[in-house]
C-alpha cells in the first residue's frame, strides 16, 4: 500500500462511528471528499442510520445531499414508468440494470445513490424495436455522432448510442449485453436474459448476476471518478446478498459460466482490502484460484488501489494520474482487441485535439 | 474600512464569513484579492483557528501554459472541480462572484432559493424576482441607497420551516447603463471597478452597506413580491396579480425549486399568501422608489 | 368508462387553495399547474379515497352548478386523462 493511512471518507465508510471523534476540520475534509467520490449523501444516511449527531455546519451539506438523493429517486420512478410505457407499446418488457434495479428491488445499495442514465437490457433482436418505440416517446440521439462514431456503438459495443428525452432531458442506456461484443471474455447475454427474476412486476437480472454486473463495469471501467462509488456499490450488495444460502458458491460458479471470473476476483479483494467488507478467506482464495489467467496482483494493486480512491487532491499521490491512465488504456485493451483499439484512440486523441470531441 | 489583502491573505488563501456561509478562496491573482478585500471590507475575514469548516473552497487562478501570453485566461475550480469554462483574466472577480452563485444554488437544498433581490424596511420584506430586463439589480442598489436594508440582490433564501428569508449580504452585481446611474442616484455608494466585454456587457459591483452587513443574522418575513420590469419612457404602473400567478412566476425565478419538490411548493405557497403581489413597470428610479416608499408605509 | 377501474391520487402530489384559486403539483412530473375549482375537488375526492368514474361523477354533479351534464362527463374524462399523464393520478387498469 502506498498510504499510512486512508483517506477519512473510506475509514468512515468501514466504520460510521468512527464520526463520533471528528473535528471540526477533518468533517471540512469529509465533506469534500465524500462530494467528490459521490457519496455525500449515501455517507449522509450510513451516519444517520448509526444515530451520529453531525455538527450544524457539515450537517448542512448532508441534509442537502440526501434530500436531493430522495428527490432523484422520486423522479427515477416517474421515468421508470414513462420507459415502460414506451415499451408496452411494442411488447418489449426491458431488464433494468445498475442503479434502476436497486431503487425497483429497494435494495440497501439505493442508499443515497444519484446517476445520470437509466439502464435497461433488451434481447439483441428487439434493439431496433426498442429504439424506434424510445424515439417516438421523445428519446433521441443524445450525441451527434459521425459515421465512424455510428459503426463503433452498432457493431462493436453493447449498447446503441445514448438517448435523451427532448422534454425532460433524462437519458436512457439500451443494452444488449453487459459488454462490448469485442471485448475479451464476453458474457452470453441469452444466460442473463434466462436467469432474470421478476420484481414486483418488472424484470431484473437475478442478485448473483447483480453483483456481477457491477463488478464487471467497475473493473472493465477507464474513467474512476466514481470509483469509490461503484466500490461502495458493490460492499453494499455483497453485505445484502450474502445472507442468502449459499451465495458465495453460487456466485463463484455464476463467474466461471459468465467467464467474468477476473471482475469478481478484483471486486471481492478491494471491497476486502479497502472497505472490509466480510468476504470469507477461503472465498478469496477460491476467486484467485478459479482467475484463468495467472494475475500480477502486486501491479493491479499499485495501480487499482490508486484509482479507486476518491478523486480528491487529499486522496492523490504522484502515482494516482499513472495509474488512472494505464487502467484507462487497459478499460479499452479490455473492449476491444489491439487491431481495432490503436486506430480508434488515434481518432478519438486527434479529434479531441482538434476539439470536436463531444461527451 | 479598507481591508489590505496583505493582512487577510495568507498564502494566497483567505477564509470569509459570507452570512450564512464561510467561503475559502485561494488566488494569487491580485485583482481578485483587491476587489475581494474592497468589497466585502465589511464582511468578517476569518483566522486560521476561527475557521476549521468552510463550506466553500474555492480557487480562481490563472490557466497556464502558452497561454499565460496570449489572451490570458482565469479557471474557477470548486474544491479542485472545473465546472465551467475559463474567462478571459479581466473577469477574474466576476468570476468568483458568479461561481460562487453557482456554488449555492446548486448546493443548498435546506432552503428554497428565488432568483429575486430582497430588501427589507421596518421589519417586513420585498421580493423583486428578476426575470431579464427587469431592472432588479438597480432597483436593489437604489432602494439599499434609500435607507433599504439589503437581504440579497440575486438570490432570496426561504427558511424551509419558518418562511422567513435569510441575507445572503453580498456586493450588488450592476450592468450597462445602472452602473452609472446608480452612481448618479447614490453618489456614496462604494463602487468597484468596472469589468468590460463579458458575457453581460460591462459589469460593476456595489458594495453592500454597513449596516446591511452587520444585520446579515437577522432573518424577516415576506410582505410584498414586486415583479419589476423597466420599461424605456414609460409611466409608472402598478398591476396587483393573483397568489397563484405569483407562485407560477417565481418558481420559474427558481434555482432549485424543481429539486425541491413537493416541500418547494408548500413553502412558496406559504410565502405567497402572506405578501401583496404586484407588476411594476416602471422607467424613472425615482418613481419606483416613492413606491417602494408608499408601500413601506 | 370501465366500471372497475379505480382511481387514486399519487402520494408524491401537493395541492392547496390560495385566495380562491387552486394549484396543484406533481412530485413525479415535477409540474406545478393552476386547476379549475371542479378538477381541485376531483383530487381532494380521490385523496380521500380511490373511486371509480362513476362514483365521481356521482360526487361532483352535486358541486357542479355551473356544468351541463354531457360537459361535466367530458370535462372529469379529460381531467383523469391529463392528471394521469401528469403522475397525479394513477388508476388500477393495465
Amino acid at each position: 500500500m502506498m498510504r499510512h493511512s486512508p483517506p477519512l471518507i473510506i475509514s468512515l465508510l468501514s466504520n460510521p462511528a468512527m464520526a463520533e471523534t471528528l473535528s471540526l476540520s477533518q468533517w471540512d475534509l469529509l465533506v469534500r471528499q465524500a462530494r467528490r467520490a459521490g457519496l455525500l449523501a449515501r455517507l449522509g444516511f450510513l451516519l444517520e442510520k448509526q444515530g451520529i449527531e453531525i455538527p450544524a455546519q457539515p450537517a448542512n451539506h448532508f441534509v442537502s445531499a440526501q434530500f436531493y438523493a430522495v428527490q432523484f429517486s422520486v423522479s427515477l420512478q416517474w421515468e421508470i414508468r414513462l420507459i415502460k410505457k414506451a415499451l408496452t407499446k411494442v411488447d418489449i418488457k426491458p431488464v433494468f440494470l445498475k442503479g434502476s434495479s436497486y431503487v425497483i428491488a429497494d435494495n440497501q445499495v439505493a442508499l443515497g445513490r444519484v446517476f445520470s442514465d437509466v439502464d435497461i437490457l433488451v434481447d439483441r433482436s428487439e434493439l431496433a424495436l426498442a429504439e424506434q418505440a424510445l424515439s417516438a416517446a421523445g428519446w433521441m440521439p443524445s450525441i451527434i455522432l459521425n459515421a465512424y462514431d455510428k459503426k463503433y456503438y452498432r457493431e462493436w459495443m453493447h449498447e446503441i448510442p445514448p438517448l435523451q428525452n427532448y422534454q425532460r432531458g433524462t437519458a436512457i442506456d439500451v443494452h444488449h449485453n453487459i459488454l462490448p461484443l469485442t471485448c475479451r471474455h464476453c458474457p452470453d447475454s441469452k444466460k442473463l436474459l434466462e436467469n432474470k427474476v421478476d420484481c414486483h412486476g418488472d424484470w431484473l437480472l437475478s442478485d448473483i448476476d447483480r453483483v456481477i454486473h457491477s463488478a464487471v463495469h467497475l473493473f472493465h471501467e477507464g474513467e474512476f471518478t466514481l470509483g469509490l462509488r461503484d466500490l461502495s456499490d458493490l460492499d453494499l450488495l455483497l453485505k445484502e446478498f450474502s445472507a442468502q444460502e449459499n451465495f458465495w458458491k453460487k456466485l463463484l460458479q455464476r463467474s466461471e459460466e459468465l467467464k467474468q471470473q477476473i471482475p469478481l476476483f478484483y471486486a471481492l479483494r478491494y471491497t476486502h482490502q479497502i472497505l472490509h467488507t466480510p468476504v470469507p478467506e477461503k472465498v478469496l482464495k477460491a476467486s484467485k484460484q478459479q482467475s484463468p489467467n495467472r494475475i500480477n496482483t502486486k501491479l493491479m494493486d499499485a495501480l487499482f488501489l490508486r484509482a479507486l480512491m476518491p478523486d480528491h487532491e487529499s486522496c492523490n499521490d504522484r502515482w494516482t494520474g499513472l495509474a488512472r491512465w494505464l487502467l484507462f488504456v487497459r478499460s479499452h485493451w479490455l473492449k476491444m482487441p489491439v487491431y481495432l483499439m490503436v486506430p480508434h484512440l488515434l481518432r478519438k486523441a486527434f479529434r479531441r485535439v482538434m476539439g470536436k470531441e463531444r461527451h | 474600512m479598507p481591508v489590505n489583502p496583505e493582512t487577510v491573505f495568507v498564502g494566497n488563501q483567505t477564509t470569509i464569513a459570507i452570512e450564512p456561509f464561510v467561503v475559502r478562496l485561494k488566488s494569487a491573482i491580485p485583482a481578485v484579492q483587491s476587489s475581494l478585500c474592497h468589497l466585502y471590507q465589511c464582511h468578517v475575514f476569518l483566522s486560521e483557528d476561527m475557521s476549521s469548516f468552510a463550506d466553500f473552497h474555492i480557487s480562481i487562478d490563472q490557466v497556464g501554459g502558452a497561454r499565460r501570453f496570449f489572451r490570458p485566461q482565469v479557471q474557477f475550480k470548486f474544491d479542485g472541480k472545473m465546472p465551467f469554462k475559463p474567462l478571459p483574466y479581466s473577469q477574474a472577480f466576476p468570476f468568483f462572484e458568479w461561481g460562487l452563485n453557482w456554488c449555492i444554488a446548486n448546493h443548498n437544498f435546506r432552503h428554497l432559493l428565488l432568483h429575486a433581490a430582497v430588501v427589507e424596511k421596518d421589519g417586513q420584506a420585498v421580493i423583486l424576482p428578476g426575470q431579464p430586463g427587469a431592472g432588479k439589480s438597480t432597483l436593489c442598489a437604489a432602494l439599499a441607497g434609500r435607507g433599504w436594508r439589503l437581504l440579497s440582490d440575486e438570490m432570496a433564501m426561504i427558511d424551509l420551516t419558518s418562511t422567513e428569508l435569510i441575507p445572503i449580504v453580498r456586493p450588488v452585481s450592476l450592468k450597462n447603463e445602472s452602473i452609472s446611474i446608480i452612481k448618479a442616484f447614490v453618489p456614496d455608494a462604494v463602487m468597484g471597478e468596472s469589468f468590460h466585454d463579458t458575457s453581460k456587457g460591462t459589469v460593476a459591483h456595489m458594495k453592500p452597506p454597513v449596516e446591511s452587513v452587520r444585520n446579515a443574522k437577522l432573518q424577516t418575513k415576506g410582505h410584498w413580491v414586486v415583479f419589476p420590469q423597466f420599461r424605456l419612457d414609460s409611466s409608472i404602473s402598478v398591476e396587483t396579480i393573483s397568489s397563484a400567478e405569483a407562485v407560477l412566476d417565481l418558481a420559474k425565478n427558481s434555482f432549485n425549486y424543481n429539486v425541491l419538490g413537493a416541500l418547494g411548493f408548500e413553502k412558496l405557497c406559504d410565502l405567497v399568501e402572506a405578501c401583496d403581489c404586484f407588476r411594476l413597470e416602471y422607467s424613472h428610479l425615482d418613481e419606483a422608489i416613492d413606491f417602494f416608499a408608499s408601500l413601506a408605509k | 368508462m370501465d366500471d372497475l377501474v379505480y382511481y387514486t391520487s399519487s402520494k408524491e402530489i401537493a395541492s392547496r387553495e390560495l385566495k380562491g384559486e387552486y394549484l396543484i403539483f406533481s412530485g413525479f412530473s415535477r409540474e406545478t399547474l393552476v386547476v379549475h375549482p371542479l378538477a381541485f375537488r376531483l383530487l381532494q375526492l380521490l385523496k380521500a379515497q380511490p373511486s371509480t368514474y362513476h362514483e365521481i361523477m356521482d360526487a361532483l354533479d352535486k358541486d357542479s352548478d355551473s356544468f351541463e351534464s354531457d360537459d361535466l362527463a367530458s370535462f372529469v374524462s379529460a381531467s383523469l386523462e391529463q392528471f394521469i399523464e401528469l403522475g397525479i393520478l394513477d388508476h388500477s387498469g393495465d
